[in-house]
């Protein structure tokens, strides 16, 4: 399972990383685990974990960190993880991010990702 | 009471010094943010018949309890100064995301002072301002300044600033924050003015609701905007170009008509099947009206406005010409209106012999020549030449001239709207604040409104549109955003207000706080010296029946304009002469004015 990104059809509104940071009464896009990139007059472009068949940011972190709590879905336990930031170097598309001492890595909000069903575009949807 | 940090910021650049003063509760729920924050802060630290262009004029950049949250168009932020336009109180507005970066920095405004002795812009992270040396970004346009900055702070900063408009005092200057203006009444002259560069900001904190789940049922229940706002959704706000034409209110050659034979050339509907690359939204909105067009340049636009002021107004029909022109504008950081209709101004005179090629620079400154379009941006961002004439903007020009076909109000040139065509509109043109900017009134119920040639209710129209785009001004979100939630106040916004900041406010509480930045913005201008002499429309609008078209023989007369202020200032608690009354400043907590 992951997010499907719809080619070419994001227009950058961000209501995805709004609602993806949505915690506690709270809003941030800087703590949100999808990222959309803006930049003039191109395309806007989705940046969310792919969650890759074999994760090399799985691999690469030193204190196992990352829980499976899905087939193949990984999230990672805060507690254990020490901020080492190893994945966010070995993810080959830079889909792991950081906000302050803590590593953010797209979990598939436990398997109904909010980000698919707010997208008022529907550029983002859940892939099985 | 959620919805603010309670935290503004000043910054002198005179003496370089930074403070900050925190505000608390009673003040959030009297000015609530943006527009009001502005106008409350720069009546009481402006003073009476400053030049706007010394330093002590105060160009602020405000925002409010929306920003940032999932509220539809939450990425907007609201600037003001004392205008080099109208010498009066004037503010603007960009979209794009500068203002929810803002939120996130934890400052609810930004004012700066003074002027430095060099050339600036400001870096802020997380309300931490450094004043940085701009030496090496001056002379550049804006977006090759941006790329600058951001190449240097990095992508997460967002920045809003000036080209070589802003650098030159073009009076109509304006900011572009992305790549969105914040258009009207000279902002980025003022920035020029002090050796203000640009801003840069980013911000890491949270934004806290009170009821988020609140939020998001409403968020839900208002996103409807393939029906609301079909138009907007598929065609940007370009989707007007043919209505109004249609209708017969498109400023057409300086407004000697208002129906433009070659509008199907520069419609919406022609600029999205041959020229659109692709779409693109604010920060936060599910409209999404922006259109990157590809033509000779790329450009993000022309939107509507721009389509009227250099197209039409200008008697251009080329689609292509106006993205080029477009484009030239955001990179001097003009406002395409006054610029535009400057332009069609200095056009009507060339054609009436008043100017000729010895004033022009040897340019054939007849309607519809593109070249001189073009070259005239140009020069205008110099100052060069005979741009340095039409740097000045119409009035000025008019007053030189000693002609009276310059179609502004207060000095500032008319949006795309009629005020013939419009009766709510010449009256709100003829009040604005601002002068001739259709985001005070506003025009859009009464374009669908069976018939415009009554005055009937368009005196409330007027009225009740300003109330809604003052508290849009102030929350700070996008007025277009009024396709969903309403065109007047109504329970929706009473509704979004709860659910932000928890205050437990009535649609009469709301409504009485947009009274009050109107009526202390007014207290501005009655300061400076405005009366109800100057509520009032170019010449041609009140003299001169539109000619040709579907608005065929309407006209704002001189008499049915005084009717309706009347019924407005009565309606607002001013006096006869558009003063405020000392009971109405009183009833709105404003008894410490003083004009």
């Amino acid at each position: 399972m992951h997010i499907g990104v719809k080619p070419n059809a994001c227009d950058g509104c961000e209501i995805c990383e709004l609602i993806c940071s949505k915690q506690d009464g709270r809003f941030n896009t800087k703590r949100a685990k999808i990222r959309v990139i803006n930049e003039f007059y191109k395309i806007p472009e989705v940046n969310v974990c792919r969650q890759c068949e074999d994760p090399a940011c799985v691999a690469s972190c030193p204190v196992d960190a990352f829980e499976e709590i899905s087939p193949g879905v990984y999230a990672i336990d805060q507690e254990t993880c020490t901020q080492c930031l190893a994945c966010v170097d070995a993810c080959p598309y830079g889909s792991i991010f950081i906000w302050r001492e803590k590593v953010l890595k797209c979990d598939l909000c436990g398997g109904s990702p909010r980000c698919t069903v707010y997208c008022p575009k529907h550029v983002l949807e859940l892939v099985e | 009471m959620k919805g603010y940090s309670f935290k503004m910021a000043f910054v002198n650049l005179t003496t370089r010094k930074i403070t900050f003063e925190n505000f608390d509760e009673s003040f959030a729920k009297m000015y609530l943010g943006g527009n009001g924050f502005l106008a409350k802060v720069l009546f009481e630290r402006i003073p009476k018949g400053l030049d706007p262009f010394s330093p002590e004029n105060i160009v602020g950049l405000a925002i409010g309890p929306a920003n940032g949250t999932i509220l539809q168009t939450a990425g907007r932020t609201a600037v003001a100064a004392k205008s080099p336009m109208t010498n009066l109180f004037c503010d603007s507005y960009f979209g794009g995301n500068f203002g929810a970066e803002m939120k996130y920095s934890g400052l609810d405004a930004l004012f700066v002072i003074g002027k430095c002795d060099m050339p600036v812009f400001l870096k802020v992270t997380n309300s931490d301002i450094e004043i940085c040396d701009a030496s090496h970004l001056w002379g550049h346009d804006i977006l090759e300044t941006e790329g600058m900055i951001a190449k240097d702070t990095g992508k997460e900063y967002k920045t809003v600033g000036i080209g070589q408009g802003g650098e030159n005092l073009v009076r109509y200057a304006c900011l572009i924050g992305g790549t969105r203006a914040a258009g009207r009444g000279g902002m980025g002259a003022v920035f020029g003015s002090k050796n203000l560069k640009a801003v840069t900001i980013v911000g890491d904190n949270d934004v806290e609701v009170a009821d988020p789940d609140g939020l998001l049922e409403f968020w839900n229940r208002t996103n409807q905007w393939g029906e609301k706002a079909r138009g907007l959704v598929t065609l940007g706000t370009p989707v007007l170009v043919n209505s109004i034409n249609q209708i017969g209110g498109l400023g057409t050659r300086n407004w000697q008509d208002e129906y433009f034979p070659e509008a199907e050339a520069i419609s919406g509907e022609l600029y999205n099947e041959k020229f659109l690359s692709h779409i693109t939204a604010c920060f936060g909105c599910p409209i999404a009206c922006s259109r990157v067009f590809s033509g000779s340049h790329v450009s993000e636009g022309p939107e509507y406005e721009t389509l009227y002021s250099l197209g039409s107004c200008c008697g251009i029909s080329n689609p292509d010409t106006i993205i080029t022109a477009d484009l030239l504008c955001d990179e001097y950081s003009l406002d395409t209106i006054s610029c535009g209709v400057s332009i069609a101004f200095a056009m009507e005179a060339y054609e009436k012999g008043i100017l000729t090629k010895k004033d022009t620079d040897g340019m054939d400154f007849r309607f519809g020549n593109e070249e001189a379009l073009i070259e005239a941006i140009r020069k205008i961002a110099k100052r060069e030449g005979f741009g340095n004439f039409l740097a000045e903007g119409s009035r000025r020009m008019a007053q030189k001239l000693g002609v009276n076909f310059n179609m502004d109000v207060r000095g500032l040139e008319l949006a795309g709207h009629s005020p013939r065509a419009l009766k709510s509109m010449a009256l709100s043109y003829a009040v604005s604040p601002r002068g001739g900017s259709h985001h005070d009134g506003r025009p859009t119920s009464e374009y669908g409104m069976a018939d415009k040639r009554t005055m009937e209710g368009k005196v409330a129209l007027s009225l009740h549109s300003h109330d809604w785009a003052t508290i849009g001004d102030s929350l700070v979100i996008c007025h277009l955003i009024e396709r969903g939630f309403g065109f007047t106040l109504n329970e929706n916004h009473v509704e979004l207000m709860r659910h932000l900041t928890g205050w437990d406010i009535t649609l009469e509480e709301l409504t009485r706080i947009a009274e009050r930045i109107i009526t202390l913005e007014r207290a501005f201008n009655v300061r400076e010296g405005v009366r109800r002499k100057d509520d009032t429309l170019p010449y041609r609008m009140m003299h001169e029946e539109i000619p040709s078209g579907g608005s065929k023989g309407c006209i704002a007369r001189p008499e049915e304009l005084e009717k309706m202020k009347d019924d407005f200032y009565e309606k607002r608690g001013w006096d006869g002469d558009g003063v405020p009354t000392p009971q109405t400043l009183k009833r709105l907590g404003l008894d410490w004015v003083r004009y």
